[in-house]
């Protein structure tokens, strides 16, 4: 019986032997350059567009020159909308000393956050700022920007109100990046009100306890005003008295200014146990907003009218006047071409404040100036952009000092966006490459 | 001035020696020997970018690009080939021989199981040997050949013995 093998060896045995073929050195010589060539070609585009990308996804990462060093520190002349894709502190460092920090969008991998973002007093560079165990955007910059204090979350003793429960507070230092934490005994979680600083080293909270688990909201109760020194780190003190109920405002050099049955008082932080300098407003004055009195008690300002930003249908004026001594009644009188104010932030001098406000009717961006009272004179210090929504919080002690001009952060391209078209170029080089040497043909 | 390449009279003096057998090869591979005469010129074509690497022992390489390139063409054939409704005149119960009975049983084969058949049973490569010259595993070689022999079989080759 015939194998197979022999079977095919016979029906192969039917084809004649193949002719001579004296050019296939040279066909194979082409072909090897038409694969060649096509390869280089793919190759090289796909590198450039690579190259493309990555150079302008660098161009856009590279920081702006910092300010020559011994610059000393101040305000930028304007604040920039922080890019998504700043770097953190984890990646570059701390800042140092800070102008200002703004809350915005930092977006990762799998989606976006809103985080801090500082802006160095002395070299202008942007940086989220990784603080850890933060879980409110609500932060208070030392008014010398050393210190960032904000609301700290954690476990409760008990079952938790809301997703990200505070259970304390904590200090960073812009200079060295340490973060000093400080627990309160909560078993549901805080209710947070206000956090500042009344100096350098003095906080002020107003905060009370969730009565009951939940989703962030329901009753709430025990609200009080605490100070706490982060020179000691001590726990908290309790300040609100008989005649005084809650924190109202800062003032500075560790003095506040209190809600009372009856108006404001001004309450000295060194003798918290003495009553507060009243400090009244009278009806008839329309003050819409908490008052801005001076350290010594003496002056105070605020906005008259709404906060409306044509300016037409409420006048956004500041009014600014004396305390008499020993408290009581303020004086108040209109500050001259004071309009289209928005905010009074601080005295800035005997007879100046700093104030936010709309350079025209309709402005998208806002200034902040120093006012002064008397004369109506403004100095510009720093713009920012009023429907971004975030409004920076600045370092008080510097809205005196020269300013620098800012230079605009890096706008950094999407990493998701750059690694996408980079993969994607890769592979689309790889398919045409596959694709041509199959359809070169010898 | 330089002499002649002595890679590429090492490439020709391989041609001249082997291009009958690759014929037949191919000719098992393709059933028609236009195709088959085709098929070895691509081979030995797309063999000379390699040839310095491959110069002492070409012929598994040629092989593999003879096997593969049968295979891909059968395919990208298939998706080129104009249906008809005209069946072309055949001889009606004229008797065949073996030769155009097994001719005809390897044309009804799949590329890739008549590629098997021809490697394992015609060049007499092992499993092994015909796997790396296809591409493929081991065990698809020889599920390949069991499902081809099954075929030749039931296509009135009733003797066949591997």
């Amino acid at each position: 019986m015939t194998t197979l093998h022999d079977r095919l060896a016979e029906l192969a045995d039917d084809v004649p032997s193949g002719g001579p073929a004296p050019d296939l050195w040279d066909r194979g010589r082409r072909y090897r350059r038409a694969r060649l060539a096509g390869t280089v070609v793919i190759v090289a585009a796909a590198a450039v567009v690579v190259a493309l990308v990555a150079g302008i996804s660098w161009q856009r990462s590279v920081p702006p020159a910092p300010q020559p060093a011994g610059t000393p520190a101040g305000l930028p002349d304007r604040v920039y909308a922080p890019s998504r894709w700043l770097p953190g502190t984890d990646d570059e460092g701390p800042l140092g000393q800070l102008a200002a920090v703004v809350s915005a969008e930092r977006g990762s991998w799998t989606g976006t956050s809103y985080e801090l973002v500082g802006i160095s007093a002395t070299t202008g560079e942007y940086r989220f700022l990784d603080v850890p165990g933060s879980g409110e955007v609500e932060s208070a910059l030392a008014p010398d920007g050393r210190h960032i204090a904000y609301w700290l979350t954690g476990e409760p003793s008990g079952a938790p109100n809301g997703d990200a429960p505070i259970v304390g507070f904590a200090v960073y230092d812009t200079t060295t990046g340490d973060t000093v934490r400080q627990a309160i005994e909560t078993e549901h979680g805080l209710a947070v009100d206000d956090l500042a600083w009344a100096d350098d080293h003095r906080l002020v909270l107003d905060y009370g306890q969730w009565a009951e688990a939940g989703d962030g909201d329901g009753m709430s109760n025990r609200y009080g005003t605490w100070t706490w020194d982060l020179t000691t780190g001590a726990a908290p003190i309790r300040l609100d008295g008989e005649n005084y109920s809650s924190f109202a405002s800062v003032v500075g050099d560790g003095k506040v200014v209190v809600s009372m049955a009856k108006g404001y008082g001004l309450l000295d932080l060194d003798d918290p146990g003495d009553d507060p300098l009243p400090i009244r407003i009278r009806r008839s004055d329309n003050m819409t907003s908490t008052p801005v009195v001076d350290p010594r008690g003496q002056h105070v300002a605020g906005v008259w009218g709404g906060s409306d930003l044509d300016g037409q249908s409420v006048p956004n004026k500041v009014k600014a006047g004396s305390v008499p001594a020993g408290g009581g009644f303020a004086e108040l009188s209109l500050v001259p071409d004071s309009a289209r104010s928005l905010e009074v932030l601080q005295w800035t001098g005997p007879t100046e404040i700093a104030v936010i406000r709309a350079p025209e009717p309709d402005a998208e961006r806002v200034a902040l100036q120093r006012l002064d009272v008397e004369t109506g004179t403004s100095t510009a210090v720093t713009t920012y952009d009023w429907n971004d929504g975030n409004q920076p919080t600045f370092a008080t002690d510097l809205l005196g000092a020269p300013t620098f001009d800012a230079e605009e952060p890096p706008g950094p391209l999407d990493p998701r966006l750059v690694a996408g078209l980079i993969v994607g170029t890769v592979l689309v080089a790889a398919g045409l490459l596959l694709l041509w040497r199959r359809r070169v043909r010898p | 001035m330089s002499g002649p390449d002595p890679t590429r009279a090492g490439f020709d003096e391989y041609v001249a020696a082997r291009m009958p057998a690759l014929v037949r090869t191919a000719y098992l591979l393709t059933g028609s020997h236009q195709d088959a005469e085709d098929l070895v010129q691509v081979a030995l074509v797309k063999a000379v970018p390699h040839w310095k690497k491959i110069a002492d022992h070409p012929e598994p390489y040629v092989r593999k690009i003879l096997a593969r390139e049968a295979v891909n063409r059968w395919r990208t054939r298939r998706w080129r080939e104009v249906h008809t409704d005209q069946v072309p005149e055949t001889a009606v119960d004229e008797p065949v021989d073996d030769r155009v009975a097994l001719r005809r049983a390897l044309a009804a084969l799949p590329p890739r199981q008549r590629a098997v058949i021809v490697l394992r049973y015609y060049e007499d490569l092992t499993e092994a040997e015909t796997a790396r010259a296809l591409g493929i595993s081991v065990g698809t070689v020889k599920s390949q050949a069991r499902d081809a022999l099954a075929r030749l079989r039931t296509e009135g080759l009733a003797t066949v013995s591997a």
